[in-house]
């Protein structure tokens, strides 16, 4: 415990030495760590979202007019009893209107104008699994029962959502590694400038015969304050802008999605992992810059 | 203590700094190594330390051969040396007992003993009243009686000094020899390397004399 509180000690003082470059260092560790931040809340909301939907999405097996009434009762109970099927619902035309109507208020009475209803009557299945093999399966009966004109699937549009934003996803965690990459080689150069610093004295403890653990404890702490403050100031700042931006768009129209998007925020235990994994990053990049040059 | 043993030491393939060297050295002995500059003392001082291997032959310190040590055992071996330079290698940025104390604390002496143990070596080379100032602050001669009181602060078995006088006064020199003769007379074994006829006249000790990297009588 010693040693660590006078290694500590060491390394703070190393710091204090050159505080423009640990000010440097730290500002890359923030920057990186707060786009990370908020990228995860975008990942988080958008995750969140895609499940909302797609927990809603439906099979819609549209009916032909002339169906009777038993054999459509016949297919519905025959779906009920299929696997991977959480709700069946018989929607009849009159309904089918009425939900067009609640959705799109302002088209006014459909029924009135054409003089009659254009809706015909439908199933409509919630699968409880998404899985193509099971929604093929039950689109697949419907058509073969005869008295399906057409098969709508929801999650369609919703999947290729959610491609879309996996891609997006993609490019942005390649974005977040790279400024990682960056704090991390800029933590490095700090800690490898403190070791340049005192090449004379780690050469004559060397000499001495000073375990290596006493010349790269202050080095490697080093690294862990930098990565720390950095990752520390970082997650504040990602909180702050967060919910600065949620506070400016009340009341306008991005309003809804951004609420969608970052308000649920990163999990807390994620953020202790961010947190954790910012010490380890300076951590390494005080290993990987300044180890093998200690060992010399 | 110190056993060479037909030690050839290359830098460059066909030139050897060192070639062929054998002799030993006793616990308690003061060796003088002599013979003027790039006669191989250094090197020789840098053998016994590992910082450099033996191209050929084998060197022995306390009965270790060190050509197979481990880089851990190395220090452990170092930990029982101590060394002086000719350009003193104090850290400017620490004051005179920071510098003394910075070993001690590498080695993991506690802190009480610690300050004790600089206080009585920097009383010991003269420097008590100088513990606060700071290296630079020094002439020549307290530097290297710093430097002195640093490597002796850890109670080493063996003393190597590199040429302990080179930047100093005749008088100064004198004082230098005398801090290690005591250390000497205290138990300590000593290998001084100096090219300094006045010092190896003045020391009296064993002499090692180099010539072009061979031991000649």
């Amino acid at each position: 415990m010693r040693i660590l509180l006078e290694s500590l000690r060491a390394a703070v003082l190393d710091l204090l030495r050159r505080p423009l470059g640990a000010l440097l260092a730290t500002a890359a560790m923030t920057v990186a760590m707060c786009l990370l931040a908020l990228f995860l809340a975008l990942g988080t909301g958008a995750r969140g979202l895609y499940e909302r939907w797609s927990g809603q999405a439906a099979l819609e097996l549209f009916l032909a007019r002339e169906a009777p009434s038993d054999a459509v009762e016949r297919l519905a109970e025959e779906l009920r009893g299929s696997p991977g099927v959480t709700r069946v619902e018989v929607i009849d035309p009159d309904r089918a209107l009425a939900e067009f109507e609640e959705a799109f208020p302002d088209l006014g009475d459909v029924a009135a104008v054409l003089g009659e209803n254009p809706f015909g009557g439908s199933i409509r299945v919630v699968p409880s699994r998404a899985d193509e093999a099971t929604v093929e399966a039950l689109a697949r009966r419907g058509r073969e029962s005869g008295i399906v004109d057409s098969v709508r699937w929801d999650r369609e549009w919703i999947g290729a959502l959610a491609r879309i934003g996996r891609l997006l996803g993609g490019f942005l965690a390649v974005g977040a590694l790279v400024l990682v990459g960056a704090a991390l080689v800029t933590v490095g150069a700090v800690v490898r400038l403190a070791l340049d610093d005192k090449r004379d004295e780690v050469a004559l403890l060397r000499l001495c015969g000073a375990p290596l653990s006493f010349v790269l404890l202050p080095l490697l702490l080093e690294g862990a304050l930098l990565g720390a403050l950095g990752a520390g100031i970082g997650l504040l700042l990602a909180r702050i802008v967060r919910v600065a931006v949620l506070e400016e768009t009340v009341g306008t129209p991005l309003e809804g999605i951004l609420h969608l998007l970052l308000g649920p925020g990163v999990p807390p235990p994620w953020i202790g992992g961010l947190f954790v994994a910012g010490v380890l990053a300076g951590i390494l990049a005080a290993a990987l810059s300044a180890g093998r040059a200690a060992l010399r | 203590m110190i056993v060479f043993d037909h030690v050839t030491k290359c830098y460059r393939p066909g030139e050897p700094a060192l070639a062929d060297v054998t002799f030993h050295v006793e616990r308690g002995e003061f060796v003088l190594v002599t013979g003027p500059s790039g006669a191989g003392k250094t090197t020789l001082l840098r053998l016994v330390t590992r910082e450099v291997t033996a191209t050929e032959g084998r060197v022995v310190v306390d009965d270790v051969e060190l050509g197979r040590l481990g880089r851990g055992r190395v220090q452990a071996l170092r930990r029982t040396m101590g060394i002086v330079f000719q350009d003193f290698r104090l850290l400017p940025r620490y004051t005179v007992e920071e510098n003394v104390a910075l070993v001690l604390r590498a080695l993991g002496w506690p802190p009480g003993r610690r300050r004790e143990r600089v206080a009585r070596v920097l009383e010991w080379v003269g420097l008590a009243h100088k513990a606060e100032e700071w290296p630079l602050a020094l002439s020549g001669g307290e530097q290297q009686r710093v430097a002195i009181a640093r490597a002796l602060a850890p109670e080493p078995r063996l003393l190597l000094a590199d040429e302990p006088t080179g930047n100093l006064d005749p008088d100064r020199s004198r004082e230098i020899l005398d801090l290690l003769r005591q250390a000497h007379a205290r138990g300590t074994t000593v290998l001084l390397a100096t090219h300094d006829e006045a010092l190896i006249e003045a020391s009296g000790g064993r002499r090692l004399h180099l010539v072009g990297g061979r031991l000649v009588p």
